[in-house]
C-alpha cells in the first residue's frame, strides 16, 4: 500500500510539472509569435524568478547526488561506517526529488526565456535579464572558489580518504558547471545596453577584487608561516611543521586568487575604460586599500621599534609584543607592507596611463580618494599629536613617577606622527591644488562638504566634551577645597585632546567659511546644455564639462563650418562656465559660428 | 544546435549518468553489511556503541560507557533518562557515523568521529550538517570503556 501511495505522489507531481511547462509552452505559442517580440517587466521578473528558483533546487539535487557518488566511491569508508546506509537513502531520496522536479523545471523555463531572447537586443540588453545572469555568476564564481580553496588545500596535504570532503567536490564541480554555462551566454550574447555593461561590470570588479585581496592575504600568510619558521628565533619550545593545513590553505588562496585576478582583470576588464566602476575600483578599493594597508602595518612596525629602542615594554599592547620573539612580526609586517605598497603603486601607474582615456569620470573617484587619503592623514596626524600633548602634560605635571613611563606613549605618537604628517600634507595639498584650478565644482563637490563637515562636527563634539569635563573636574575640586594635582590627573586626556581640536576646528571653520563666500553651498541650478559646433574633437565639450561639472549634449553643425574656432584660454573657459551659470532659466545653448560663442538661453514653447 | 543549447544536451546527459551511477552504487552499497572492527581496539568499541545507539539498544549501549562518581552520569538509569529526553525528536534524524584518526596512549585512547545529521529541512534548509567529535576512552582490564561524550546529543 506504502508502495502504491508513494506511486500516486509522484505521477501527480510529474502531472502538476508537465502542467505548468506545458502552460507556460502554450502561452508562449499564442502570445510570442515569432518570439522576438519583448517581454512585459512583470513578465520578465516572473520567469527569471522561476527559472532562479528551479536552478536553485536543480543544483542543491545534483550536488546531493554528487556528494553521495563521492563519498562511496572516494572516501569509502561505507564499509565501517554507522548508519551509512539508511543516511544514503535519505540523501538519494531527497537528491533525486530536488533533480527530477527542479530539472526539467529549470529547463523549460529557462528554454521559454532564451527563445523570446533570440535575436532580440532589447531583451539580451535588459537590465532583470543581465541581473540574473551577473548575480548567478557572482555567487557561483565565489562558492566555487572557496570550495575549489578547500579542495586544493586537500590535494595538497596528500589526499587522504578520510580528510576528504564529498561536498566540497560536489559543490566545485556544480558551481563550475553552471559559472561556466551562462558565462558563455552572457559572453556569447554581449551588452548591447549601458545597464547590461554596468551589471556586467559589478560582477568583473568585483571579481576581481575578491582575486586580488586573496592573492595578497595568501602571499602574506605564507611569508609569515615560513618567517616564524626559521630556526632564528631563540629558544622555542615546540616547532610546529611548516608543510601544516595553513601553508597548504595559503597556497592554495595564492593560486586560486591569482586565477581569479588574472582571469576578472586582465582578461574581462581588459579595454574598459570607459567606466566610473573601475575608478571606483581604482581608488576606492585597490589604491586606497594597498595605501592603507601598508600605511597601517608602517605604523605598526614603526611603534614597535621605538619600543624597543627606548627599551620599554610597559604596558598591555607592548607585553603583546614580548610575549613572540623580538621582530618575528617583521614576518606579517615586511610582507603585508610590501604587498600593499605593489597594490597601491600598480593601481596608481595604471591610473596614470589611462588618465587621457577618461579624464571626466576619473574626476569624481580621485576626488573622494583624496579626500579619504587626507582624512586618514590628518586623524593619524590628530592621534600623534594627542598623545604628544600627553607626554608634555605628564612631564608638565610630574604625573607618573615611575622611570620610562613615556617610552610606550612617545613611540606611539612619534610613529603616527611619522605616518600622518607626510601623508596629510601631500593629499591636502593636492586637494587645495585642485580647488584652486578647478574652481566652483570642486567647492561644491559633495565629498568635500562631508569631509569638511566631519571634522568640525567631530572637532565640536570632542571639545564639548572636554570642556564638559574640565569645567566639572574645576567646580568639583573648588567646591571640595583640594585642588591638587588630582585635576590634571582627572582632565589629562581632555586637555590634551582639546588643544587639538581646538586647531582643527578653527583651520576647517576658516576654509568652510571660505567656500562658502564663494557660493559653494548656494542652490545648485543644475543647467541642461547644448553646445552646437563643427568642432568634431570634442575638446571644448569636455573642458566646459570639467567646469561645470555635468554632461554636456553635443550637436555638431554638418555642411558649411566656416571659420574654425580658435584654441581657448583658462580664462576664456571661467569666463563662458560664469556666463552659462547665471544665465536666466535652466536650459541654454552654446552656439559656436564663425570662430565666436555665443550663449543662448532659451525655454521649450 | 546553437552553442548554448548543445552545452545544454551534454549537461542532461552527464546528470543521467550521474542519477543512474549514484542510485546503482547505493543500491549495491545497501546489501552490504558493517565490517565490525576488533572488540579489543577503541575503534571497535566507539563503532559498537554508536550501532547500539542507532538500533536504540541502549541497554546494549550503555555497556560500552564508563559510569562513575566522576562522570555526568553514576548509573544506566541516570544515563537512559537523558537519553530518552526527547523520544519523538530523535525520530526526525538521520546520521551517520564516519570513523576519525585514532590516538592510542597506553591505558587511554582517543577516537575522532565525523558525525553527518541528515534533516530534511526542504529545497532552502541545508539538508546536511557535519560535526566533528573526540571519543575519549580508558582501559579496565581487558576492555575500552567510553569516558566521554556519553550525551548522545547528536541525534537531536
Amino acid at each position: 500500500m506504502a508502495v502504491i501511495g508513494a506511486l500516486i505522489v509522484i505521477i501527480v507531481i510529474i502531472i502538476v510539472v508537465v502542467g505548468i511547462t506545458a502552460a507556460t509552452r502554450s502561452k508562449q505559442a499564442f502570445h510570442s509569435g515569432s518570439g522576438t517580440e519583448g517581454m512585459s517587466i512583470t513578465r520578465r521578473v516572473w520567469l527569471y524568478l522561476i527559472s532562479l528558483i528551479s536552478l536553485g533546487i536543480f543544483a542543491a539535487g545534483v550536488g546531493q547526488l554528487l556528494t553521495l557518488l563521492f563519498d562511496i566511491t572516494i572516501k569509502g569508508s561505507s564499509g565501517t561506517q554507522v548508519g551509512g546506509a539508511n543516511f544514503q537513502t535519505q540523501q538519494l531520496s531527497l537528491g533525486l526529488a530536488m533533480t527530477v522536479i527542479g530539472g526539467p523545471l529549470w529547463f523549460f523555463f529557462w528554454r521559454a526565456v532564451q527563445r523570446r531572447v533570440k535575436g532580440n537586443r532589447e531583451e539580451i540588453g535588459s537590465a532583470i535579464r543581465k541581473l540574473f545572469l551577473n548575480l548567478i555568476l557572482l555567487e557561483t564564481a565565489i562558492m566555487g572558489l572557496i570550495a575549489a580553496s578547500r579542495f586544493l588545500k586537500w590535494l595538497l596535504s596528500g589526499a587522504s580518504s578520510a580528510g576528504f570532503s564529498p561536498s566540497g567536490l560536489g559543490i566545485v564541480i556544480v558551481a563550475g558547471i553552471i559559472w561556466f554555462y551562462f558565462w558563455r551566454v552572457s559572453e556569447v550574447e554581449g551588452h548591447p545596453s549601458p545597464a547590461a555593461k554596468t551589471l556586467r561590470r559589478w560582477y568583473v570588479y568585483i571579481l576581481a577584487g575578491f582575486g586580488m585581496v586573496w592573492l595578497a592575504i595568501g602571499l602574506v600568510q605564507l611569508i609569515n608561516t615560513a618567517v616564524s619558521n626559521l630556526p632564528v628565533w631563540g629558544d622555542m619550545l615546540v616547532r610546529g611543521q611548516f608543510w601544516s593545513s595553513t601553508i597548504q590553505l595559503n597556497i592554495a588562496q595564492i593560486l586560486l586568487g591569482a586565477a581569479a585576478w588574472y582571469f576578472h582583470w586582465f582578461r574581462m576588464a581588459k579595454d574598459d575604460f570607459d567606466s566610473a566602476l573601475r575608478q571606483v575600483y581604482f581608488y576606492l578599493l585597490a589604491i586606497a586599500g594597498g595605501a592603507v594597508t601598508a600605511l597601517v602595518t608602517l605604523a605598526i612596525l614603526l611603534f614597535r621599534f621605538f619600543v624597543w629602542a627606548f627599551g620599554g615594554v610597559s604596558n598591555v599592547v607592548s607585553q603583546r609584543i614580548s610575549s613572540s620573539p623580538p621582530f618575528q612580526f617583521l614576518g606579517w609586517a615586511v610582507p603585508t607592507i610590501l604587498v600593499g605598497l605593489a597594490i597601491w603603486g600598480y593601481h596608481t601607474r595604471l591610473v596614470q596611463e589611462e588618465a587621457g582615456k577618461i579624464q571626466e569620470k576619473r574626476q569624481s573617484a580621485q576626488r573622494v580618494y583624496y579626500y579619504l587619503m587626507s582624512f586618514l592623514g590628518l586623524g593619524t596626524l590628530a592621534a600623534g599629536l594627542t598623545f604628544l600633548f600627553g607626554i608634555l602634560i605628564d612631564t608638565g605635571s610630574s604625573l607618573t613617577a615611575t622611570s620610562g613611563w613615556w617610552r610606550t606613549q612617545l613611540s606611539l605618537s612619534l610613529s603616527l606622527l611619522i605616518i600622518g604628517t607626510p601623508l596629510w600634507l601631500y593629499y591636502w595639498n593636492g586637494t587645495l591644488k585642485r580647488v584652486q584650478s578647478a574652481g566652483i565644482n570642486e567647492w561644491r563637490a559633495l565629498s568635500r562638504r562631508i569631509f569638511l563637515y566631519v571634522i568640525i562636527g567631530a572637532s565640536i563634539i570632542t571639545l564639548a566634551a572636554d570642556l564638559v569635563n574640565i569645567v566639572y573636574q574645576l567646580l568639583r575640586l573648588m567646591m571640595q577645597g583640594n585642588f591638587s594635582a588630582n585635576f590634571l590627573h582627572n582632565s589629562k586626556w581632555s586637555l590634551q585632546t582639546m588643544v587639538v581640536a581646538a586647531a582643527l576646528l578653527w583651520y576647517h571653520w576658516l576654509i568652510l567659511r571660505a567656500d562658502q563666500r564663494l557660493g559653494a553651498e548656494s542652490l545648485d541650478i543644475r543647467r541642461n546644455v547644448t553646445l552646437l559646433t563643427g568642432d568634431r574633437t570634442g575638446e571644448l565639450a569636455s573642458r566646459l564639462e570639467g567646469k561645470l561639472g555635468i554632461k554636456i549634449h553635443t550637436l555638431y553643425q554638418v555642411g558649411q563650418t566656416g571659420e574654425p574656432l580658435p584654441a581657448l584660454m583658462d580664462e576664456e573657459i571661467d569666463k563662458l562656465a560664469n556666463e552659462i551659470q547665471s544665465s536666466p532659466g535652466n536650459k541654454v545653448i552654446v552656439v559656436v559660428i564663425g570662430g565666436k560663442v555665443t550663449v543662448l538661453p532659451y525655454q521649450d514653447k | 544546435m546553437n552553442s548554448s543549447r548543445r552545452w545544454l544536451v551534454i549537461f542532461a546527459v552527464v546528470i543521467g549518468i550521474l542519477v543512474v551511477a549514484t542510485v546503482s552504487l547505493v543500491v549495491f552499497n545497501n546489501g552490504k553489511q558493517i565490517t565490525l572492527l576488533p572488540e579489543d581496539a577503541p575503534q571497535g568499541i566507539v563503532q559498537r556503541y554508536l550501532i547500539a545507539v542507532q538500533n536504540k539498544d541502549y541497554q546494549q549501549a550503555a555497556n560500552y560507557l564508563s559510569f562513575g562518581a566522576s562522570g555526568p552520569f553514576t548509573t544506566y538509569d541516570d544515563w537512559l533518562r537523558s537519553v530518552t529526553i526527547m523520544p519523538e525528536t530523535s525520530n526526525q534524524t538521520t546520521w551517520k557515523a564516519t570513523l576519525g584518526e585514532v590516538t592510542q596512549n597506553g591505558d587511554y585512547a582517543t577516537v575522532e568521529v565525523i558525525i553527518d545529521t541528515f534533516r530534511a529541512a526542504g529545497v532552502f534548509g541545508g539538508s546536511q550538517v557535519s560535526q566533528p567529535i573526540s571519543f575519549q576512552l580508558t582501559k579496565t582490564g581487558n576492555s575500552w570503556f567510553i569516558t566521554s561524550p556519553t550525551y548522545i546529543y547528536w541525534i537531536y
